[in-house]
């Protein structure tokens, strides 16, 4: 996807995480674990997309976050950019992203953004957020396989 | 990379500043609303939906619980209506006593029923249903049937954020029912911990006080449930008695919610 038609689509999947992640995600959530449809959208789009769009598309994932928790965007857009960065890099060591390695990114990244924003805005109590953020990666790795394998379709690598 | 990083993460700091700004001034900055305009209303949409349907299945399989409780509540809703015919002949007699006195009535208070539409426990925040254009206005409280869940923080057209009891930027006069009641400061210590500080070291105190906001304050009205006294301990050093409090009201649990006007 590229183009005007590329743009509309990530768009639309960002907009639909969006409403999934606000609609869905407190029924789907097992105690303080719940998935991160928007960190999962931004992460796999990362994988397919150069170093700029994944960083482009952690800022987005950042912003819109941010806005739907009414948090501060600053913490939310340094968070998911950083992971970003962080998957950059991982792809950089020339990893080859099969359906299981996906998940295993976006696992990976879903702690680098959680453990970024831990420092950037302190909780409450650091045992049960770290907990709550190894869930949530296992919980965004298992979604971040199945979107992976679905857009794998779709999506033809190094578009963004 | 690092050039588009860097950008990046200072656009990220201009757009918190504005967003902190906005905040100040008790409203929403334009790209934080432009975005809950366009993501809220469907997600309202599909969460309705989406309780339908579950509660479609649940009314199925567990109708048999559901009699049973369609009667009790039944039951709960004749004595609550008891209750509020004997609170408005007690409001009635306070009226007739401050008249006596000669001081100015209470204007009665008017509530603004609400759904929780967003829970982010983490950020100690949460959206609901009801915006300005309902009558929302800043620092207003918000209750459910348990006691105190917030304070409204910012408001949109159609929606509000609230700053629940347990954020650490939360603070509230309330007072410990006791003959003669004892106010103090209500604050978060995060993660669920809530601390009254007394301002006398003398303040006559037990666990298991029931605790309820003081009223010292135009928006929020006295005697709203918060909690109730789970420990005492004394600082001689600073002469303040400090009170822990186990609050009412699950925040995991909330769904529909007033706001007291």
């Amino acid at each position: 996807m590229t183009g005007w038609r590329g743009f509309l689509g990530y768009a639309l999947l960002f907009w639909l995480a969006a409403v999934s992640q606000q609609a869905l995600a407190p029924s789907l959530a097992w105690g303080a674990v719940r998935p991160d449809f928007l960190l999962v959208v931004s992460l796999v789009l990362s994988i397919q997309a150069r170093t700029t769009g994944a960083l482009t598309l952690g800022f987005v994932a950042g912003v819109i976050q941010g806005a739907l928790a009414g948090a501060n965007l600053t913490h939310y857009v340094l968070s998911r950019v950083g992971a970003g960065a962080a998957l950059a890099g991982l792809k950089s060591l020339g990893i080859e992203v099969s359906g299981l390695m996906a998940g295993v990114l976006v696992a990976a990244g879903t702690v680098v953004a959680q453990i970024l924003l831990m420092f950037l805005a302190p909780p409450g109590a650091i045992l049960p957020f770290l907990g709550a953020t190894i869930g949530t990666a296992l919980y965004n790795g298992v979604l971040g396989a199945l979107l992976h394998a679905l857009l794998k379709r779709f999506i033809s690598p190094r578009s963004v | 990379m690092w050039l588009t990083f860097l950008g990046l993460c200072i656009l990220g700091i201009i757009l918190g500043r504005v967003q902190n700004q906005a905040r100040q001034a008790g409203s929403r900055d334009v790209l934080t609303q432009s975005i809950q305009r366009v993501v809220t209303p469907p997600a309202s949409g599909i969460q309705r939906l989406a309780q339908s349907t579950s509660d479609f299945f649940l009314g199925v399989f567990q109708s048999g619980d559901l009699v049973r409780q369609n009667r009790s509540l039944r039951q709960m809703e004749q004595a609550a209506a008891m209750y509020s015919e004997n609170e408005k002949r007690l409001i009635g007699e306070l009226d007739a006593l401050r008249k006596l006195v000669q001081l100015p009535p209470i204007e009665g208070r008017g509530r603004i029923s609400a759904t929780n539409i967003g829970l982010f426990p983490y950020e100690n925040r949460m959206t609901i249903s009801a915006g300005s254009r309902q009558g929302v206005k800043v620092g207003l409280a918000v209750v459910n049937g348990s006691g105190l869940v917030g304070v409204v923080q910012t408001v949109g057209p159609n929606d509000s954020q609230i700053a629940l009891v347990e954020s650490p930027s939360f603070r509230i006069g309330a007072m410990a029912l006791r003959q003669p009641p004892q106010p103090g400061i209500l604050r978060s210590q995060g993660s669920g911990r809530l601390v009254l500080d007394f301002l006398s070291i003398k303040s006559p105190l037990q666990e298991g006080d029931f605790v309820v906001t003081s009223g010292f304050s135009p928006k929020i009205p006295r005697g709203i449930p918060i909690g109730r006294v789970l420990e005492i301990e004394d600082d001689p050093d600073f002469g303040i008695r400090r009170a822990r409090v186990f609050p009412h009201v699950r925040i995991g649990e909330v769904r529909e919610v007033f706001v007291i006007r």
